[in-house]
């Protein structure tokens, strides 16, 4: 039998997208298993009421995306989904910099443009965004969080003078804190500097 | 993994409900400063604190503005003072001031604390002479801060100074009349001082200590109170019932996330300056500003007047669930870690002052299950001596039987009367002067002097 190291293997990207509802993800994962398939990564969330879904997948066998996203759209309660697919050798992938994580967070009053404003000031500068949450909470405020990477050699201050400003012309407080301080506030064990 | 409602509970925390870093306290041993030429001796103090201290005001505002978090005032504590001034007269007191003085200003802190003599069993000469400058020395320097040990619980109450002090205090304050006695808020009376204390006006570096080191003082009585209004609302919208035991809990929670951030700052401000971090310091330490008050968490917790009976039980309970929440938070905990109740800084408490519903007596009363004493007392300015000195002893007796440190800093306001309202400005704050009971009867007790004997370490009911 040949060690893990030996076999071959191929690594898919999955995106699932449908109207919320129990039983997506044990559909998914029975088609995956039965594929002869694992899960190396997942996300999950329900945004306004849809379901939203990505993973990282590895297969031994090799299936085209199209067969592999087709397959899985026949297991009970993933046939309303789309499911798109592709393979992790067609993505480039960038070298992680060293950096350090910190979390923005803007709040204000919904209107269009503000994420793009924010992402383009931050994408201009090289600031890459690793997560990102936003959501129009009932009373019309408009909340978004970001945590994004900066490299160790620029001035956080400055990015945030940036922001601040980007921000005030759309009516939004912007905060730009390092991760740490929210690590240290809600988890039992103290970060390391 | 960060969850969303962790990040928006820690940003309210941080910009909605006045937290912040209230003091980063570099304490720096000066003791080989020593030497019997005045001159050398001030240019020592003065090179050693710039070599030290004079990046810190950079890094803590570099340090803060990455974690979000103002670091509201930066200060260095020095090594008992009085230990450089033995064999030098009281010229040399103020000479020594002068540079600490102009040492705080080039290096941007807001205060010097450790104009300081431990004198709880007896004064030594330098002390003698450090007590006896402490009226020009708080006058005529803005940055300078004093404090002075007058007993403990191993030696008990040295009578004798406190005597002295009694007459040294006005004249603090006559000495400063234009600021209606404001040097003397800038000298602190303590029994069992801490030796980590990051917090002025009573910040010096004890024995015992590393030769320099980073000591931390949050404070965030606005998060507590907003955490105590955000869970009484919650229950009351539910129909739930909540004791103090839950109070309690939720105050432990606001303690542990308010020491967690002075823990990251003071850490990573120590390591950026290449210095071993001391401790944090948990107290709650109340400011003018509305919302950042111990009086108003006294009145969340359900007392429509401040000084009404339940004040002492509450601050008693704020104080333990405070101390219980930043103990499991940091392994560094030190320095007066409890609630403050200065007077004038708390506009809330001064506002209770005003209408009577506290009196001097009731704040000795909560001072005894608080931090730190009779803090920010506004007194009038034809305040007996020996009375002032008896109130002190009281204070001391509180500190010395009950194995905890306390404090007076009393200002006698010249030609101020009880009621008068009298303004300090910025944190100092303001306050009405309080009455001072049965003045002018305390005379032949303090002049009995010598030293009320340390207490029994046992039988303690």
């Amino acid at each position: 039998m040949a060690s893990p190291s030996e076999t071959p293997s191929f690594g898919y990207v999955l995106s699932v997208i449908a109207g919320d509802k129990p039983g997506i993800v044990a559909g998914l994962s029975e088609g995956i298993l039965r594929l002869g398939g694992n899960i190396e990564s997942c996300s999950q969330a329900v945004l306004s009421g849809f379901f939203t879904l990505m993973m990282t997948l590895r297969f031994e066998t090799d299936f085209e995306p199209d067969v592999l996203a087709a397959e899985l759209l026949k297991e009970r309660g993933v046939e309303e989904c789309r499911i798109f697919c592709s393979r992790t050798s067609a993505l480039p992938v960038r070298p992680v910099p060293e950096s350090s994580v910190f979390i923005l967070t803007a709040f204000g009053e919904d209107r269009p443009g503000v994420v793009r404003v924010l992402a383009r000031a931050l994408a201009d500068k090289g600031v890459n965004i690793t997560e990102l949450y936003a959501e129009k909470e009932g009373d019309g405020r408009f909340v978004l969080i970001g945590q994004v990477e900066v490299d160790p050699k620029d001035d956080p201050r400055t990015l945030l003078l940036d922001l601040e400003e980007i921000g005030a012309e759309y009516g939004y407080t912007v905060k730009l804190q390092h991760k740490n301080i929210f690590v240290a506030t809600n988890q039992l064990r103290r970060p390391s500097l | 993994m960060l969850r969303t409602e962790e990040i928006l509970s820690t940003i309210r925390m941080l910009h909605a409900e006045h937290l912040d870093v209230r003091a980063v306290t570099l304490a720096l041993n000066l003791n080989d400063c020593a030497g019997s030429n005045p001159d050398q001796l001030v240019k020592k103090v003065h090179n050693k604190i710039l070599r030290y201290a004079g990046r810190l005001v950079e890094i803590c505002d570099m340090v803060g503005a990455k974690y979000g978090i103002p670091v509201t005032n930066k200060r260095i504590a020095i090594s008992p003072a009085s230990n450089l001034l033995a064999g030098h007269g009281p010229a040399c007191a103020v000479e020594l001031a002068g540079a600490l003085d102009r040492a705080a200003k080039d290096c941007r802190v807001d205060f010097v604390g450790g104009f300081s003599a431990l004198v709880q069993k007896g004064i030594s000469e330098g002390d003698r002479v450090l007590l006896d400058a402490l009226p020009e020395v708080l006058s005529q320097t803005d940055r300078v801060c004093a404090s002075v040990n007058a007993a403990s619980r191993k030696a008990g109450i040295n009578m004798d100074a406190l005597a002295r002090l009694g007459e040294i205090i006005p004249a603090v304050a006559e000495a400063d009349r234009a600021r209606h006695g404001f040097a003397a808020a800038k000298l602190v009376v303590f029994a069992n001082i801490p030796e980590d204390n990051p917090f002025m006006a009573g910040a010096y570096m004890g024995a015992g200590e590393p030769e320099v080191t980073v000591n931390i003082g949050v404070s965030g009585p606005g998060v507590v109170d907003s955490a105590l209004k955000r869970r009484i609302a919650s229950a009351r919208e539910a129909g739930q019932k909540l004791t103090l035991t839950d109070l309690a809990e939720e105050i432990k929670l606001s303690s542990f996330r308010v020491t967690r951030v002075g823990e990251l700052i003071g850490r990573e401000v120590a390591d950026i300056l290449g210095i071993p971090f001391g401790i944090v310091d948990l107290s709650l330490a109340p400011t003018p500003t509305i919302g950042d008050s111990i009086g108003e968490i006294l009145k969340t917790l359900g007392l429509a007047r401040i000084g009404a009976p339940g004040s002492t039980a509450a601050i008693a309970m704020l104080n333990d669930a405070v101390k219980k929440g930043g103990l499991f938070a940091s392994s560094s905990v030190g320095g007066l870690s409890g609630a403050f109740i200065p007077v004038s800084e708390d506009a809330a408490l001064a506002d209770a002052v005003a209408q009577k519903h506290l009196v001097l007596e009731k704040l000795e009363a909560m001072t005894s299950v608080c931090s730190v004493g009779l803090d920010m007392i506004l007194i009038p300015g034809d305040t007996p001596p020996a009375t002032i000195s008896a109130v002190m002893a009281d204070e001391m007796a509180i500190g010395v039987i009950n194995n905890k440190t306390t404090a007076t800093r009393l200002v006698p306001v010249p030609g101020a009367k009880a009621g008068d309202l009298v303004h300090f400005g910025g944190l100092f704050g303001h306050s009405p002067v309080l009455e001072v009971r049965n003045v002018g009867v305390s005379e032949e007790f303090v002049r009995f002097g010598g030293r009320i004997p340390a207490p029994l370490q046992s039988l303690g009911n």
